[in-house]
């Protein structure tokens, strides 16, 4: 095993609650307004819907194959050569997907509270960290993250509690102006957020408990559809559909309306601390998965040394991908859920499936480990 | 093996070391002796030269820190009212540059006066330029400067407060007891301005001029009759589109405000046929529209509930008399209808839904709206209104009876 760390259920699911919400809490109102309009909370809903859907059938996957990743596992049933490819294909998958990450923190932080600063030292310092965290393994990760999840939820509650007198429920009418296919469109880039639960595959045989795999997704899911849809009906009912899908980052207007008293006021510097809190934590993920999937690919030993050269290469990446930002929205809003979303989030795991249930692979219970 | 890593390790850590050291600090420093903060912007349009000028109160360091030992630097006032041109907004704001020492710093904006000109022609610009900058921040208050320019708002002089950007927000905080103008965030106007079905409205502030009445100190030798120039609030500024349509009175200024809900304080007179007046404070009113489709009409239903106490009286009639209340909630009532009405005559005038009508037949119907909504501000030239007004008067004050009684 290349990993000795087991992390339990609970850290997990918060793991992955971290890395889908982190980036999706600051884009999905307006990302989904664009589209749904008024209607854009039910956007998030059928998004939720949609990503049980798919965590479901993924997990399913992991659970004939609790021992293993998904890069193991797709040598087992595709045969080596075929079972390699895809595995070079999600090695290049999260790489890339983690560059695209990283190059949001950086723009984000450049766009809205330091435009001076060059790009590059936002994005090397968020891949430091997160070279840092991989190295001393999964386990410190996940348990480093549940004191971070506290952070970032609360401070989330916080601005909803501090809004709630902004809000005006007419901003949500009329109900389905247009039919529910805007509200549908407006679900596709989300949805494609929530399919980010593949990377549980990559951790699922360090779970303790693997027979509750279930869980782990369809809970995180529903933490993380909460908190979007609280995201949503926020900003939505403070300024309205129309001004909502003009704003690149709703929550950062939102939060600057909080004023208590004349006191309490301007602590929108508050969304830099979970944006890179919570980004940490999504760029350490998604790091891990990369680094271990390149180690168990060409079947390494240990996977710390691979850790500081991609780490570089995904700085490199993430400085060259993309020209400005509207590349990377565009990317982001058009390409990337049509490409992730048919490919690594569910068209492979779906054939993996299929394929591994005529060839007859893997278990079809989970084993109860009882001493791991 | 392990001592390679061991090496690794101990040159990344040297490394990172070295790294922190040499970026002490954050790239984007601005320390406050090189920032001035902004507390006050004015947008103008001049069409001859199509140029924005862009008029701002800037805290004058100096100004404010002597204050307490009788006011800074002798001649020097703590805002400096800086203007600067230029072809569009931003670059009038950029070209302060050649004239201010210290960088703009502008998200302690609380002022945004919009000159009558800028207001007619150049909306869009403003909008994109409130929303794009990252330092602006869109719960600060914006005005139009009637029949002037916001330079000239800006530069009027104070009575109460030490710059005319304070004054303005105390003046919109206490105007609510009367209810002559509304309040606008920017965020409302902008909002407005890009809903279907509604159009902006925005509070006016007017530059009046008075005669100064000579000075009693003869040390001041101040010349006799000089012109001292102050600023007012009333009325409101309504929009077509993004286009400056015209103004409201005061009676439909609160006409505007009953339907909105947002009539705090309005002080009500309903004239009694011996010529004594009741004045009644609103202590909470609400509104609620109610649009009907009915075949090639458009009816609504404005419904206003309003709460009051009697502020003052000189009629000779028995207050404490349920009779004399009820017939005073009826003429106040009426009084509310007239308000509303005329409000809805401007809106018919000026092809302007700033009461939000096209909104609330969105909600009740977006297929029927939907029919309607081409050429919806010529549309509301036939919408229906009908206006219902319950008033209920609460309390007396502090005596019921008139003290002074008939023989």
């Amino acid at each position: 095993m290349l990993e000795q760390g087991k992390i339990s259920i609970r850290q997990a699911t918060l793991l992955m609650v971290l890395t889908i919400l982190a980036t999706a809490i600051l884009f999905l109102p307006s990302i989904a307004t664009v589209q749904a309009g008024q209607e854009a909370w039910i956007s998030a809903l059928i998004a939720t819907a949609n990503g049980i859907i798919i965590s479901l059938l993924v997990v399913t996957l992991m659970r004939r194959f609790p021992e293993q990743t998904i890069i193991q596992y797709s040598e087992d049933i595709l045969g080596k050569f075929l079972g390699k490819i895809v595995g070079l294909g999600y090695f290049w998958f999260f790489l890339h997907t983690n560059a695209i990450i990283i190059r949001e923190f950086g723009d984000f932080l450049v766009a809205a509270f330091m435009p001076k600063t060059p790009l590059i030292v936002f994005n090397s310092m968020i891949v430091i960290l997160a070279v840092l965290a991989i190295r001393s393994g999964l386990e410190p990760l996940g348990r480093l993250n549940e004191w971070i999840f506290i952070l970032f939820s609360s401070i989330l509650i916080f601005f909803t509690v501090f809004l709630i007198h902004e809000m005006q429920v007419e901003n949500f009418l009329p109900v389905l102006e247009r039919g529910i296919v805007p509200a549908l469109k407006g679900a596709v880039t989300p949805t494609s957020w929530f399919g980010e639960i593949i990377l549980l595959s990559m951790i699922f045989p360090f779970l303790t408990q693997p027979q509750r795999g279930y869980r782990v997704a369809i809970g995180a899911h529903l933490i993380v559809g909460a908190f979007l849809l609280i995201g949503v009906v926020q900003s939505v009912s403070i300024f309205g559909p129309e001004l909502v899908s003009a704003f690149k980052f709703p929550i950062i207007q939102t939060v600057r309306l909080i004023s208590l008293g004349e006191f309490l006021e301007r602590i929108e510097v508050l969304i830099m601390v979970i944006w890179v809190a919570g980004v940490f934590v999504k760029v350490s993920v998604f790091h891990y998965a990369t680094v271990m999937s390149a180690a168990q690919l060409f079947n390494l030993t240990d996977y710390r040394p691979l850790a500081i050269p991609l780490g570089i290469l995904v700085v490199i990446l993430s400085i060259h991908l993309f020209q400005g930002v509207v590349d990377l929205v565009e990317f982001l809003s058009v390409t990337f859920p049509v490409y992730a979303l048919s490919t690594f989030e569910v068209g492979i795991p779906a054939l993996l499936l299929v394929i591994a249930l005529i060839r007859g692979k893997g278990a079809k219970n989970v084993p109860n480990k009882k001493n791991n | 093996m392990c001592q390679i890593k061991k090496i690794i390790k101990n040159i990344l850590t040297g490394a990172i070391i070295v790294f922190l050291l040499l970026n002490v600090g954050c790239w984007d420093l601005n320390e406050v002796e090189d920032i001035t903060l902004m507390i006050a912007t004015g947008f103008d349009f001049q069409p001859e030269e199509e140029l924005i000028s862009y008029t701002s109160h800037l805290i004058r360091p100096a100004g404010l820190a002597g204050e307490e030992e009788g006011g800074g630097a002798p001649g020097v006032g703590p805002v400096w009212i800086s203007t600067s041109t230029g072809k569009n907004i931003f670059e009038a704001s950029l070209n302060l540059a050649a004239r201010s020492s210290r960088v703009l710093f502008e998200a302690h904006t609380r002022i945004i006066v919009v000159g009558e000109e800028l207001a007619r022609q150049r909306v869009n610009e403003l909008v994109d330029f409130l929303i794009r900058r990252r330092e602006q921040r869109l719960n600060s208050w914006i005005l139009v400067a009637r029949e002037g320019t916001a330079a000239e708002v800006l530069q009027a002089e104070t009575e109460l407060e030490d710059t005319v950007s304070q004054e303005i927000e105390g003046i919109l905080d206490n105007q609510q007891r009367l209810s002559t103008a509304p309040r606008v965030q920017v965020r409302e106007f902008v909002s407005s301005l890009i809903q279907p079905g509604k159009d902006s409205f925005v509070p006016v502030l007017e530059v009046r001029e008075e005669i100064q009445p000579p000075e009693e100190d003869l040390l001041a030798a101040q010349p006799e009759g000089e012109t001292k120039k102050y600023i007012v609030l009333q009325g409101t500024a309504v929009f077509s589109g993004d286009k400056l349509a015209g103004y409201l009175t005061v009676p439909e200024t609160k006409g505007l405000l009953w339907v909105q809900g947002e009539v705090g304080r309005a002080v009500i007179i309903p004239e009694k046929p011996d010529g004594g007046q009741v004045t009644v404070f609103i202590s909470r009113a609400r509104s609620s529209l109610e649009p009907k489709f009915k075949e090639d009409k458009l009816k609504i239903k404005i419904e206003i509930e309003t709460e009051g106490d009697i502020g003052s009286s000189n009629i000779r009639e028995d207050i404490s008399d349920p009779l004399v209340i009820e017939k005073l909630e009826s003429k106040l009532a009426n009084n509310i209808k007239q308000e509303v009405l005329l409000a809805f005559d401007k809106s018919q005038e000026y092809q302007s839904d700033f009461l939000h009508l096209g909104a609330a037949f969105r909600r009740e119907d977006p297929q029927k709206w939907a029919k309607v909504k081409e050429n919806w501000r010529q549309n509301l030239s036939e919408v229906e209104v009908e206006v219902r007004v319950i008033t209920e008067l609460r309390r007396t004050g502090l005596t019921t009876d008139p003290v002074i009684r008939e023989e």
